[in-house]
C-alpha cells in the first residue's frame, strides 16, 4: 500500500510543515515507511510552496511525486500552480474559503472550508494545517490520527499542543460532517 | 533519544549526526547551498560535546583549517557544494600530498559555476577525481539512503585514517534535503578507525613519512612531543623537500598505490537481482533510487533487470564492474550529469557499445520513466 501526496498553499499557510508532521507521524510512531521532499530556493519564496510525501508498507524508492493520489491546495496561488500536477482518477482537496475559481476535470474534488472553520474556532488561521492533516487522516485510512496527536504532543511548545489537537479534530469533523455516503466515496483504503 | 527509535531526519542532518558518531572533533566550514544543514547541526551538536566548530571566511580558509587541525590529532571534517569545492582543490591536493586524514563532504548541485543552487545534480564526479593537479588516487563515497549516508560517512573517517588521506563523501542536494525514517546505530554498531599514532618516544628520531610493514604512517600530534616538517613539495621520510629522482618516484607510487593496492577493501555496493540480469543499470546517489524504482517497474512486466549501485566512486570499482556485467545484454547507467560514470563503466567492461546513458541534467531529478524510456529504447519499443 502506497499513496503519494501533494501538500501546497502560499508561503507561511504551513503547508510544508504539515508535510514534515505527516512524515514523521507514518515513520516515528505509524510503522510505515515515509519521505518528504520539498520546493527550495526561488521557488520556495514568496507565492506559492509544496512538499510532496509518499508513505508506504514497503521501503520507498523515487522520493518526488509525480501522481499525486492527493493534492492539497491551501490557496488560490498554489492552486493554479499545482493544479497541473492533478492525477485523472485522483482527489483535490482545497480549501472553499481560499480557492474560489475551480474547474472541474476528471479528478475528484473535495471543498471544505478550514479557513472559516479556524477564524470561527480559534479566530486565527494558525492551525489551517493541522486541520488539513485532519482531513488527510480521516480520508486516508494509513493515516491514523493517533501517530499526528504524538507528533504535535512531541514536537510543539505546550502552549500550543492543545489548540493543535483541537485543529485536527476540526479536520477529522469536517470530513464526517459531510456524511457517511459522501466519504465513503473519497476514502483512500 | 530513546533506544531504537526511528526519526524522521534530512539527509544532511543524517551526515552531521554520523561525523558526530565517528568522533570528529573539528569542524570548519562555510555554509552553501544545499550543505547548510550539516554546518547547522553541528554547529549545535559539536559544542555542546566540548568539540571545536568553526564558521570560517570562505571555502579555502575552511580546507586548510581541518588539513590543520587534523594534523594536531583531530579527527576533521568540512562541508560545501560545487562552488566551494572548486576553491578546495588547491589544498585538497595539498592534503594528498602531505598525507593528512581529513573529510570532505560535496553536496553536489547544478554547474558549473554557481550554476543552479537549489538543484539536483551528479555532475562533481571527475572533479573529485581530477580536481587537483598531479598524480594520486582519490577515495570517494556516495549514498542513495539515509541508511548509507550514516554508513559512508563514517566509512568516509575510516578510510581517512586508515590511508591517511583526504576522502571526499559525494552527497547529492536530493538525499540532502530529503527528510526519511532512520534508526541511528548503536554505539559500537558500526566500526570506528581511530587516529594511529606513533609509538616512537620523546627525543628519539620521529619519521612522518616512514611507512610500516602494512603501509600506515603512524601520526605524531603537530606542536606535540616530535619536530617535524610538512609539506607540499615532494619529500622524504623526513618530511624534508627533496628533487631526488629516486624520492620522487617512490613517493608518486606510495600516493597511487596506497589506495589502488587496496581497491578491493575500498569498493562498497550493492547488487540486486543480477543473477538472471540481462539488462542492467547502474547507478548511485538519488538516480539509484530512480533507478531502483524503474528495476521494479519492469520486473513486474517480466523483463530481466538487475541493478548495481555504487557507493564507491573511486578508486572506481572496475574489474567488479567487468564481472557483474559480463553477462549482460545491455548496460545502462543512470546518472545526473552528461555521462562521468557512463565513461568510467564503457572503460570497465568488454562490450563498451553495450553500454548506454540515462540521464537528465536540468536540475530535475532524473525519474523512473526517463530510465525505462532508454531501457525500450534499446529493445527497439521506444516512442
Amino acid at each position: 500500500m502506497k499513496y503519494k501526496f501533494i501538500l501546497s498553499g502560499t508561503g507561511g499557510q504551513g503547508a510544508i510543515t504539515a508535510g514534515l508532521l505527516l512524515g514523521e507521524a507514518t515513520a516515528t510512531y505509524g510503522n510505515l515507511f515515509a519521505v518528504q521532499t520539498q520546493s527550495y530556493g526561488p521557488e520556495a519564496r514568496g507565492g506559492a510552496a509544496r512538499t510532496d510525501v509518499i508513505i508506504s508498507s514497503s521501503k520507498i524508492h523515487y522520493p518526488k511525486v509525480m501522481y499525486p493520489d492527493v493534492l492539497v491546495c491551501l490557496s488560490q496561488e498554489a492552486y493554479n500552480k499545482y493544479i497541473k500536477m492533478a492525477t485523472p482518477g485522483g482527489l483535490v482537496i482545497y480549501d472553499s474559503h481560499n480557492v474560489k475559481n475551480v474547474k472541474i476535470k476528471d479528478y475528484k474534488m473535495l471543498g471544505l472550508d478550514m479557513f472559516g472553520a479556524c477564524m470561527s474556532e480559534f479566530n486565527s488561521v494558525q492551525m489551517i494545517n493541522i486541520c488539513m492533516l485532519g482531513v488527510l487522516s480521516e480520508i486516508v485510512e494509513l493515516i491514523d490520527p493517533e501517530t499526528i496527536r504524538m507528533v504535535i504532543r512531541n514536537r510543539f511548545k505546550p502552549s500550543l499542543i492543545d489548540i493543535n489537537l483541537r485543529a485536527l479534530d476540526m479536520g477529522i469533523n469536517l470530513v464526517r460532517e459531510l456524511g457517511e455516503e459522501k466519504v465513503s466515496k473519497l476514502k483512500l483504503q | 533519544m530513546k533506544k531504537n527509535e526511528i526519526l524522521f531526519l534530512q539527509g544532511n542532518e543524517v551526515c552531521a549526526r554520523a561525523a558526530m558518531y565517528a568522533g570528529v572533533s573539528f569542524y570548519a566550514g562555510y555554509p552553501i547551498t544545499p550543505s547548510t544543514e550539516i554546518a547547522e547541526v553541528l554547529a549545535e551538536l559539536m559544542p555542546a560535546e566540548g568539540k571545536a566548530f568553526m564558521q570560517m571566511e570562505d571555502e579555502i580558509s575552511s580546507i586548510c583549517a581541518i588539513i590543520g587541525a587534523s594534523l594536531t590529532g583531530n579527527k576533521v571534517m568540512t562541508a560545501t557544494s560545487g562552488p566551494g569545492f572548486s576553491l578546495m582543490q588547491e589544498a585538497i591536493g595539498y592534503g594528498h600530498m602531505a598525507e593528512i586524514p581529513c573529510v570532505i563532504v560535496n553536496v553536489q548541485r547544478g554547474g558549473p559555476s554557481t550554476g543552479m543552487p537549489t538543484s539536483a545534480s551528479q555532475a562533481d564526479v571527475m572533479q573529485t577525481r581530477w580536481g587537483t593537479h598531479g598524480d594520486h588516487s582519490v577515495i570517494a563515497l556516495t549514498a542513495s539512503n539515509h541508511e548509507d549516508i550514516f554508513a559512508m560517512t563514517v566509512e568516509a573517517f575510516n578510510f581517512s585514517e586508515l590511508y591517511r588521506m583526504p576522502v571526499v563523501l559525494l552527497l547529492d542536494e536530493v538525499i540532502a534535503h530529503m527528510r526519511e525514517g532512520l534508526t541511528i546505530p548503536e554505539p559500537g554498531e558500526l566500526p570506528i578507525i581511530e587516529r594511529l599514532n606513533t609509538s616512537v618516544p620523546e627525543d628519539s628520531d620521529y619519521h612522518p613519512y616512514f611507512a610500516r610493514e602494512d603501509g600506515r604512517l603512524p601520526m605524531s600530534e603537530f606542536g606535540g612531543i616530535h619536530r617535524y616538517n610538512v609539506t607540499g613539495l615532494a619529500h622524504d621520510m623526513w618530511g624534508f623537500p627533496s628533487n631526488d629522482p629516486e624520492v620522487a618516484n617512490t613517493l608518486i607510487h606510495h600516493l597511487v598505490n596506497k589506495v589502488e593496492n587496496y581497491k578491493h577493501d575500498i569498493a562498497r555496493y550493492k547488487t540486486t537481482n543480477m543473477d538472471d540480469a540481462d539488462i542492467v543499470l547502474i547507478s548511485y546517489g538519488c538516480s539509484a533510487r530512480s533507478a531502483k524504482q524503474t528495476m521494479s517497474n519492469l520486473r513486474q512486466r517480466g523483463l530481466r533487470v538487475g541493478m548495481i549501485e555504487l557507493q564507491t566512486l573511486w578508486p572506481f570499482p572496475d574489474d567488479i564492474i567487468y564481472d557483474l556485467c559480463r553477462d549482460a545484454r545491455y548496460v545502462v547507467v543512470a546518472e545526473m550529469n552528461m555521462g562521468q560514470v557512463l565513461h568510467q563503466v564503457k572503460e570497465a567492461v568488454s562490450n563498451p557499445d553495450r553500454v548506454f546513458l540515462a540521464n537528465r541534467v536540468d536540475g530535475a531529478l532524473i525519474n523512473p520513466e526517463d530510465i525505462e524510456n532508454v531501457v525500450n529504447l534499446l529493445r527497439g519499443k521506444g516512442k
